[in-house]
């Protein structure tokens, strides 16, 4: 029934081509599609319609932050990129990092600004979605102004023209400059638009750049950016900054047309893992920072999406609940019963796909993958089911298994079918898994307890394994 | 002539008076030599007579009563200038101390720690004590009457300091001592006699000398906690003086307390005597790098201390019983020698004729790193062990233990918990907050999958869908400008399947209305791979070339479901080979 509406769509369901290459390929490789992701999103409706809900708050001038928590390969990550791909889409700006040892929210020698750095690098809108989009959205800000100016009839290259543009450019920047490094904010960002502005010489080229490694938070003295930008700022991006440069990023974004900045950390499991106590609580201290900053309207236009493990929220002697300012304002309330959602508040648990869910996936993967090669993949529900069931069968499964490797296993299944005319599933199954179907696997317990049974009783028992989910290999 | 120049030359070999000028010469004033005084600063003893014997008999009680406060008289018959021992009570000076040649003795104690000792006597014979060692002789058989306990103090308790009253209470409590009955009195007379054991070998044989001290250890180190000091250490030399074994035995409960301290530790483990129980206890207190007692695991509660207070020491006597011999775990793990000088008996009023210079060679726990590894990581193995035991999940990292130790300790725990393991394990394994992210358990089924493959479309429509007109927010005025195709965008066409667009379908016919002039032209050029002039014809229109390239790409985004540019590296933009037809077929059409 599934592969019969599956064929149908496999005629109309169509997923631009490269999209859909990417995300075979990146599906095939175990790691979470940064495109196509919406086409393998399966389940979840009502965690995605929560941070959706926070993107409209958002552009709205919201702000907002969200603790996705869950196992590892339980669906943090595809689930950041499916969020990162809307806001992208609907005109916010994205940014995301993971986290680790060289990269934390606070620590000295630069892993603090390390965060920021990769912040910006992957700062990315919906015409560069692969990152990199710092110099387009200055460019695309600018360009705006002189669009207007050249509607109201001014014509470029005059020096009127170059007044009123200058005049709109610090309109519009001077309403940054109140927040915390807004003043040398202000004072690059114009820099970087005279040197736009101006006759594209090396000089100016070279400024541009220094304007953006400024911006970028490479500087790591005051003085190094000082010799290269040509003028003095009393301060740079650093360590113990980065953060109130995000909200300055946050409101500009909004004051070029954007309808916020999205922020995504994922890997937060390595704060918990930071040894020293005091380094790691500066880091949660940073945490309680950014989640009232955001739900106390301090930073408009900006929402945090923070990804971790159940240990990083939850562990008392470690985790964000080691933290009592945190645990407080974190933690379930006393009214929540075991078993219900709640997806209002700032934790999103999530818990592993069901099964059902699981074989919606690869219902799902063999009608895309079908569509990509254009052929029509050879294998039944029945073997579609028999597949989970072999998977769900190894040992620990239960509480184990990720959709990561099951995919993986899946496509190398689909592409050994593709590319081998003779071969069938039964045979490629077969000869790498020793499944016992349940009725065989009830006559070898029969067999074992007799076996047993006549052991005791002196006679020589028959050589014969018993079952062994561990047994089980791809 | 000739008589001229003998004239002459006997002139000139005399000098004459013109030529003296000695007289004219100022002379410095000789000092006047001033006679010296020299003090003889060498030791000289003051001796007072000992008590007569006829003096003695008459001591009585009533006589110490009658005179409770008066010093003891010193009797005229002791300083008669015929009395042999007065001749240097007379005011004469004493014998200076006289060097004697050192002779060294050297012996190998029984002790499996203890290599060698060398007992160097005193290089001088200084008299200071005699006259206390006399009067200690004097004293030895004299009896107490019962009577009541006097206060006493002195930095250095001796005899002749004590009033009657007070040498009566002195008497009367060292007979109680001597019967075993320890009555509470002040610590100077507990270190008076604490000296005559020390200075009277002769009279109190070292057996019985060392029986009493740890006696008198035991009983009065808690009402007295300045005797741990000092006792720790006379102990010990005692020990090594009279060649006796270490009373580890008598010992047992001081040497077994974490607050004990001696300069040799060595000496007090595993003297032959001690059970592998103190020896644990002396181990983990000596031979350890790692305090259990400081750990956040025995810290956080009673139920926590309680176990590693019964188990690790447990744990540890398993091991050292396991290795049946102290003397096996010494010979397993290379110990380094050290060598040690002490001076016998120091802050004991002491003669000469005990007093020495002790050598000893031992084996140091301090300089042995393997041992102090070895006892360090079973003790920290033991507490790893509790810690799960007791659901804690952290661990302390574990230097070397070799697999049959581990064998070992795993059996004692398997002993000692005999019923909580499984389940403790359990516990270490899932934290309670693992079960709010458990999946309820139900059967998988093809029509309920079917169902969720289908509601997930919709997700996905939602999720790909075009930013409609009516969600828009209030776009400013440069914003609409700029962006006219955010206002006309299209349906993207992945939406519900049956909707959806085939993939080779070309881009929207519309497209002169909503890509600028601009943009198109820019296309060709992309189209063209044609960068120089990309970049000539951005800056006679006065754009960049980036944001050129944008809007192109929002546009395609929106309709194609992808970009359609992308930067070569350069600076310049071309169309993404995987549509240069879609790219075809819009420029052709904009041409027409």
């Amino acid at each position: 029934m599934i592969n019969q509406e599956n064929n149908n769509r496999n005629t109309a369901g169509v997923v631009p081509r490269r999209i859909l290459g990417s995300l075979l390929a990146s599906v095939s490789a175990g790691v979470v599609p940064r495109s196509g992701a919406p086409y393998i999103a399966i389940g979840r409706q009502d965690e995605i319609a929560a941070l959706l809900s926070d993107l409209e708050a958002v552009s709205e001038g919201g702000g907002g932050m969200r603790f996705l928590i869950g196992r590892y390969g339980s669906g943090k990550s595809f689930l950041m990129q499916l969020i990162r791909g809307y806001a992208m889409e609907r005109d916010f700006i994205t940014a995301d990092a993971d986290l680790s040892p060289e990269r934390r929210l606070y620590g000295s020698g630069g892993s603090g600004v390390a965060t920021y750095r990769e912040l910006m690098k992957n700062l990315a809108s919906k015409a560069s979605p692969d990152g990199g989009a710092l110099p387009r959205i200055l460019a695309r800000w600018l360009s705006a102004l002189q669009d207007a100016l050249q509607q109201e009839g001014l014509i470029p290259e005059t020096a009127a023209f170059d007044e009123r543009m200058n005049a709109q450019v610090l309109a519009q920047l001077r309403e940054v400059e109140f927040l915390v490094g807004g003043f040398d904010f202000t004072k690059v960002v114009t820099a970087y638009y005279r040197a736009w502005r101006d006759e594209s010489t090396v000089e100016n080229e070279e400024k541009k750049s220094a304007c953006l490694r400024w911006l970028r938070g490479e500087y790591s003295t005051k003085t190094e950016a000082k010799n290269t930008l040509g003028f003095h700022v009393s301060t740079i991006i650093d360590d113990d900054n980065w953060y109130d440069f995000l909200k300055l990023w946050a409101a500009l974004v909004r004051l070029m047309g954007y309808r916020g900045l999205v922020v995504f950390i994922d890997e937060c499991v390595n704060l918990y893992k930071i040894v020293n106590r005091v380094s790691r609580e500066n880091n949660y201290e940073k945490i309680l920072s950014m989640f009232n900053d955001t739900l106390q309207g301090r930073a408009p236009g900006l929402e945090l999406v923070l990804g971790g493990t159940p240990q990083f929220l939850e562990d008392n002697r470690r985790g964000l609940f080691s933290y009592e300012a945190l645990r407080s304002r974190l933690c379930d309330s006393r009214f929540t019963p075991e078993g219900y959602k709640n997806l209002i508040g700032p934790v999103i648990r999530l818990r592993r796909l069901s099964d059902d869910e699981l074989l919606a996936l690869i219902v799902r993967m063999t009608r895309l993958y079908s569509q990509y090669y254009k052929w029509d993949a050879r294998i039944t529900d029945e073997e579609m089911q028999h597949f989970l069931k072999i998977c769900l069968s190894r040992a620990g499964a239960d509480s184990m298994i990720t959709p990561r490797e099951m995919l993986r296993d899946y496509m190398t299944l689909l592409n050994i079918l593709l590319q081998n005319e003779d071969a069938t599933f039964a045979s490629i199954v077969e000869k790498t898994v020793t499944l016992k179907t349940d009725e065989e696997e009830k006559q070898l317990t029969t067999a074992a307890t007799i076996t047993v049974e006549s052991g005791k009783g002196g006679e020589a028992a028959p050589d014969r394994p018993a079952f062994d989910p561990n047994d089980i290999d791809f | 002539m000739v008589e001229n120049e003998k004239k002459g030359g006997k002139d000139r070999n005399t000098p004459d008076e013109f030529w003296d000028i000695s007289d004219l010469v100022i002379r410095p004033k000789q000092k006047k030599e001033l006679p010296v005084r020299r003090y003889d600063t060498s030791t000289a003893e003051i001796s007072l007579p000992p008590l007569s014997q006829s003096a003695d008999a008459a001591v009585n009680h009533r006589v110490v009563q009658q005179a409770a406060d008066a010093p003891i008289p010193i009797s005229k018959a002791d300083l008669a200038p015929g009395n042999e021992e007065n001749k240097t009570a007379e005011g004469k000076r004493a014998t200076p101390p006289q060097e004697i040649p050192p002779e060294a003795i050297t012996y190998t104690p029984a002790h499996p720690l203890i290599e060698r000792v060398t007992l160097l006597p005193w290089k001088t014979n200084f008299p200071y004590y005699e006259r206390f060692c006399r009067i200690a002789r004097d004293l030895f058989y004299r009896t107490g009457e019962r009577c009541e306990a006097e206060p006493f103090f002195s930095y250095m308790p001796q005899y002749d300091q004590m009033t009657r009253s007070q040498l009566a209470w002195y008497l009367y409590w060292r007979d109680e001592v001597r019967k075993g009955n320890y009555l509470k009195t002040g610590y100077c007379y507990i270190f008076l006699l604490l000296f005559e054991i020390i200075n009277l070998p002769d009279l109190i044989p070292p057996s019985k000398g060392i029986a009493m001290m740890c006696k008198i250890w035991t009983q009065y180190r808690e009402e007295h906690l300045t005797l741990d000091r000092y006792l720790c250490e006379w102990i010990c030399d005692y020990c090594l003086l009279h060649r006796l074994p270490a009373p580890v035995e008598q010992l047992e409960s001081i040497v077994r307390d974490p607050s004990f301290l001696c300069q040799l530790r060595e000496f007090y483990v595993h003297a032959g005597q001690s059970s592998a129980a103190v020896d644990a206890d002396v181990y983990m207190n000596c031979c350890s790098n790692y305090d259990y007692k400081k750990s956040r695991f025995y810290t956080q509660n009673a139920e926590n201390a309680a176990a590693c207070d019964r188990h690790i020491p447990g744990a540890l006597c398993r091991v050292l019983q396991s290795l049946q011999t102290s003397d096996s775990l010494f010979s397993q793990t290379q110990m380094q020698s050290s060598t040690m000088t002490r001076d016998t008996f120091v802050g004991a009023l002491c003669s000469h004729r005990v007093k020495y210079k002790i050598g000893v060679r031992y084996r140091s726990f301090s300089r042995s790193h393997e041992l102090r590894f070895f006892i360090t990581d079973v003790i920290k193995y033991s507490e790893n062990k509790l810690r799960a035991l007791h659901g804690y999940k952290s661990k302390l990292s574990i230097y070397a233990l070799s697999e049959p130790i581990k064998a070992i300790l795993n059996a004692y725990f398997v002993e000692a918990y005999p019923k909580n393991i499984g389940k403790s394990e359990m516990a270490e394994q899932r934290p309670d907050y693992e079960k709010l992210y458990d999946l309820p358990t139900t059967p998988m089924t093809a029509a309920e999958a079917a169902r969720i493959e289908q509601e997930s479309w919709r997700t996905t429509q939602r999720l790909v869908e075009a930013f409609e007109e009516n969600d828009a927010p209030e776009i400013t005025c440069e914003q609409s400008e700029v962006h006219p195709i955010v206002r006309e965008e299209q349906p993207c066409a992945p939406l519900d399947c049956e909707q959806m667009p085939a993939a080779e379908t070309p881009i929207e016919t519309e497209t002169s209305d909503v890509l600028s002039k601009e943009a198109l032209s820019f296309l060709r050029y992309a189209y063209a791979t044609d960068a120089a002039g990309q970049k000539a014809y951005c800056r006679s229109v006065g754009k960049m070339p980036e944001n050129i390239a944008d809007e192109i790409n929002e546009y395609a985004a929106d309709t194609l479901g992808d970009i359609l540019l992308e930067d070569d590296g350069s600076g310049a933009f071309i169309v993404i080979e995987d549509y240069r037809e879609q790219a075809r077929a819009l420029l052709e059409r904009c041409t027409e």
